[in-house]
């Protein structure tokens, strides 16, 4: 009688245990289908090569990484839904997708204090010092310090001449708000600003927006928005023999399209190294990921990183892992990035973007027939 | 006249009935023959049914949610009950609807051009090439306003151009759905002789539907009076022009004491032969 | 200024090679195909189909993708227009809505939206040309300009004159008197949605070769539907006065005004128009109930 008493309660106790949490259990939520996906989707698919490889190596401190991926399609209401799936039994949400879906995130990650990583949208203000507790972005591009360094980039390729520079913004707010500051940082430098040209998105003909900026006397030209609004106005300017030169920010297609449009005057900067440089770590990336992926090996470096960070903080974080723990191991977290950025990631309490920041130029040189680097890496301090 | 039992019949109805709606019969038992080089008229008033047997023979019943539930129609011996309504104009059968004849937004030229005739001597039967300046021929009003639309033609001329289109399809038969609608009596006489011109030079058959019965009969070979969906007397014109009832309450000739509305009359039974 | 009439004078063929497409299919079925944007679209990624199959073949890219545009145009009828005859018309109009999206979709799945640029494929090139008065317009502006002017042309004749068109102008009026003239209506509507889908392949064929190729370009569809309704539904004729007065407004707001209002101004030429002439400048009055 005791025995049987004794063996009930064991089954008991078993079937009533708590599963075990045997794995990192982490939610992200990303644009993998809809409009803005060929900017989003790559990173999603970097993540999912990188932690398969990951769990297939045995891990991270012994234990697999467990990625929930839910796709918002970049809409609020999905992202709404997601947030409060991705934020139940998770030790981390990662967001790879557009401004739209960040509220819902946050409010759940302030709610919740699960930490919030920013995989490949633009960083919220709530990254940068003084950093939030719970938000963390390792997006290689970041309002304002982009400006910040095209700028003095126009200003050093222009012997620091007061050049007329103009500006080709698209009609979306992330684009408007970065080049009027960036006409106001010009002025502050001492360029001489023409007041912004802003260019909706699905207009059928350039034409008209570039000849505002020809008339006006541009010798520079920056843009900051989505690739077909940046290089549509290039192709209109050159079409109308503007013999300025342009920088625009570059996105995921900067090599495949630098490499089409054959300009030497069109110059594209950014923070992730392109591919044809050709480092050991685009050869590993590049074998990795061939037929795993449906965009392509050199769509891939955002998210690489991204997931580099990742790794690190969970192997910080230790095992067992909770959500308070992992917070203030990223509040540590240092990767070095092996060349897919200019320098290494730091991140402390206070700063959650990184410590410094590094932007390239590339562009086409026709006599070598091949991108390349305008100068090395500039280096900024986020203060 | 020829022994007509020799020939098919151009056009041949056999007790065909239709239902609107699946519940209210429009015409029932109706049958009637239109032999080729004749002109058969159907008589009746408003409502009588005409129009809803015209429809059932060139294909355009489900308009109305009405249904063929019983009968057939045979044209040049070949049933073809229900066929679709361009496909018979193919094969030779051409109605001239009631409204809606010509194409107001094109000219007179152009609604002679819009059009398939039928492109085959079907059934060997001989149909006529009709070509553009014999159809002027027979419509001499039309030739001066070629370049006209037609929605600015009077009621006459549109009445032609369906006509002279009509006739361009190449017709074996020719239904005709109140041609006398809406004209003068010296209209309405011209081209009732036209028609008549039409069954002696080209042979065709023709089904004309009439309210105006004294038009009709006064070229007409052969007629069917119906009623309430029913076909109640028929024969040879002579018949129809003595017969008392069709006389009084078709032609509005003679007297009787008093009106009588025509169900007071006694129905007769419908005849299936030639008399 | 050159510039501005050069400009003025391609966007409004851009336009109004869309515009066509709405036209005819109203004129014909009084149907408003709202998934005209996409079918043009869908006559991009005609062309980087054929042209990854067989790059560096212009002539046959730029005709199969043609040739498959109208083929889609013509089963588009077959399949979804034709089973809706005898239901009203803004039931029609809602399945070309939801054809618009299905189409988009289908391309995302297929393709994603990356951008592409069928014009390497193709072998071909699109350099400036200058033209006389200083104004610049690329190779491929031209080829807009001169595909619009051949399309109207072919379109003016066949419907005035050829046997086929009439008969189109025809069933367009009146169906059921066409068919009581031997005239297969539903082939007839068929091939005017082959029409709209030629044209719409035209549009997309030349501006995935002139800027670019990705599965949003349905947006220029729907300020061509502006022009078509300023121009007046049911008038090929008014698609192109329609056009240049929006395209003049559109380039003129950039130049001289708010460049936001560029992305606008076919809805304020619309807004204005509907104001002062409902029927559009070369519309029948009596549509105006159909719309």
């Amino acid at each position: 009688m005791a025995r049987l008493t004794r063996l009930v309660a064991l089954l008991t106790v078993v079937a009533l245990a708590p599963p075990a949490a045997a794995q990192y259990r982490i939610g992200m939520s990303a644009a993998i289908t809809g409009p803005a996906s060929s900017t989003y989707a790559p990173t999603y698919e970097a993540y999912k090569v990188y932690f398969q490889r990951v769990n297939d190596a045995g891990g991270i401190n012994g234990q697999k990484v467990e990625i929930a991926y839910e796709d918002d399609r970049g809409e609020p209401q999905r992202a709404a839904a997601n947030a409060k799936k991705l934020g139940e039994g998770t030790i981390l949400m990662v967001n790879a997708s557009t401004s739209a879906t960040y509220k819902p995130f946050m409010t759940e990650s302030e709610s919740e204090k699960i930490p919030l990583l920013f995989g490949g949208g633009v960083c919220p203000r709530e990254a940068f010092p003084p950093a939030s507790p719970l938000i963390f972005c390792s997006t290689s591009f970041g309002s304002k310090w982009d400006s910040r360094f095209a700028l003095g980039f126009i200003k050093e390729q222009s012997g620091g001449k007061k050049v007329k520079v103009g500006f080709a913004a698209q009609d979306i707010p992330l684009s408007r708000i970065e080049l009027e500051f960036a006409e106001q940082l010009a002025k502050e430098m001492g360029l001489d600003p023409i007041p912004v040209v802003v260019v909706p998105g699905n207009t059928p003909d350039f034409t008209p927006f570039a000849q505002k900026l020809k008339d006006a006397g541009a010798e520079w030209v920056l843009s900051w928005a989505l690739w077909h609004v940046e290089v549509g106005v290039f192709e209109a300017l050159q079409r109308i023999g503007w013999p300025g030169r342009y920088l625009l920010y570059g996105h995921q297609q900067t090599q495949d399209e630098l490499a089409r449009l054959k300009a030497p005057s069109l110059h594209a900067f950014g923070g992730n190294t392109l591919f044809m440089e050709n480092l050991p770590i685009h050869t590993e990336i590049t074998g990795l990921v061939k037929g795993q992926t449906t965009h392509p090996p050199h769509y891939m470096a955002e998210g690489w990183v991204s997931a580099m960070v990742l790794e690190a903080a969970l192997k910080k974080c230790g095992w067992p892992c909770s959500r308070d723990k992992l917070a203030a191991a990223m509040a540590g977290v240092s990767i070095d990035t092996r060349g897919l950025r200019g320098g290494s990631i730091e991140w402390s309490a206070d700063n959650h973007y990184r410590k410094n920041t590094y932007y390239k130029v590339y562009r086409w040189d026709p006599a070598r027939s091949s991108i390349v680097s305008v100068g090395g890496w500039t280096r900024l301090e986020i203060k | 006249m020829t022994s007509f039992f020799e020939l098919t019949p151009s056009l041949e109805l056999e007790n065909l009935e239709v239902v609107y709606h699946h519940v209210a019969t429009a015409i029932q038992g109706v049958s009637l023959r239109v032999m080729p080089g004749s002109i058969v008229t159907l008589l009746g008033t408003n409502g009588a049914g005409k129009t809803t047997t015209l429809r059932a023979i060139s294909g355009f019943l489900g308009a109305d949610n009405a249904q063929i539930v019983g009968g057939r129609v045979l044209f040049l011996g070949q049933p073809v009950t229900g066929r679709r309504p361009h496909e018979l104009v193919r094969r030779g059968l051409v109605l001239v609807p009631e409204r809606d004849k010509v194409f107001e937004t094109l000219t007179v030229q152009e609604n002679l051009r819009a059009l398939v005739p039928g492109w085959r001597a079907w059934r060997g039967a001989d149909r006529p090439r009709i070509r553009l300046d014999q159809v002027f021929e027979y419509f001499p009003l039309l030739a001066d306003r070629r370049r006209q639309l037609a929605g600015y033609l009077s009621g006459g001329e549109r009445q032609m151009l369906a006509l002279a289109t009509a006739l361009l399809c190449r017709p074996a038969v020719l239904l005709v759905d109140e041609l006398s609608l809406g004209l003068a009596p010296a209209v309405i006489e011209r081209l009732m002789i036209l028609v008549a011109r039409l069954r002696d030079e080209l042979g065709l058959a023709v089904l004309l539907v009439e309210q105006n019965a004294g038009a009709a009969l006064a070229v007409a070979d052969y007629g069917y009076v119906m009623e309430h969906g029913r076909i109640v007397y028929d024969g040879p014109r002579d018949r129809l022009l003595a017969h008392a009832d069709v006389r009084e309450f078709y032609l509005g000739v003679g007297h009787r004491a008093g009106r009588k509305s025509y169900t007071d009359v006694k129905q007769y039974r419908r005849r299936r032969r030639w008399f | 200024m050159t510039q501005v009439l050069a400009t003025t004078v391609v966007v409004a063929s851009l336009y109004a090679l869309l515009a066509a497409g709405y036209v005819l299919v109203y004129r014909a079925t009084r149907v408003l195909n709202l998934a005209q944007g996409d079918m043009m679209t869908l006559g991009g990624y005609f062309l980087f189909l054929v042209a990854t199959a067989a790059p560096g073949e212009p002539a046959r890219a730029i005709a199969g993708a043609a040739a498959l545009s109208a083929l889609a145009g013509f089963l588009i009828y077959r399949l979804l227009m034709r089973p809706m005859a005898g239901h009203p018309i803004f039931a029609a109009v809602l399945v070309t809505v939801t054809l618009g999206i299905l189409l988009r979709a289908a391309i995302v799945l297929v393709y994603t939206d990356r951008i592409r640029h069928p014009l390497g494929l193709l072998g071909l090139a699109n350099p400036a040309r200058p033209l006389i008065g200083g104004a610049v317009v690329s190779t491929f502006d031209l080829f807009t300009v001169g595909a619009a002017a051949a399309l109207f042309a072919a379109l003016f004749l066949f419907l005035r004159f050829s046997p086929l068109g009439i008969q189109m102008r025809a069933a367009g009026e009146k169906p059921l008197l066409a068919s009581q003239r031997g005239i297969n209506f539903h082939l007839v509507f068929a091939l005017s949605w082959a029409l709209a889908g030629f044209a719409g392949a035209l549009a997309g064929i030349l501006y995935a070769n002139n800027v670019r190729l990705d599965p949003s370009l349905g947006v220029l569809g729907l300020k061509a539907f502006a022009v078509a309704l300023v121009g007046g539904l049911d008038s090929l004729g008014g698609v192109v006065p329609g056009a240049l007065i929006v395209a003049l407004v559109e380039v003129l707001s950039v130049r001289y005004g708010d460049p936001l209002l560029a992305d606008v101004s076919p809805f304020l030429c619309l807004l204005a128009m509907l104001l002062v002439r409902p029927w559009g400048l070369y519309g029948t009055k009596e549509e105006l109930e159909r719309v």
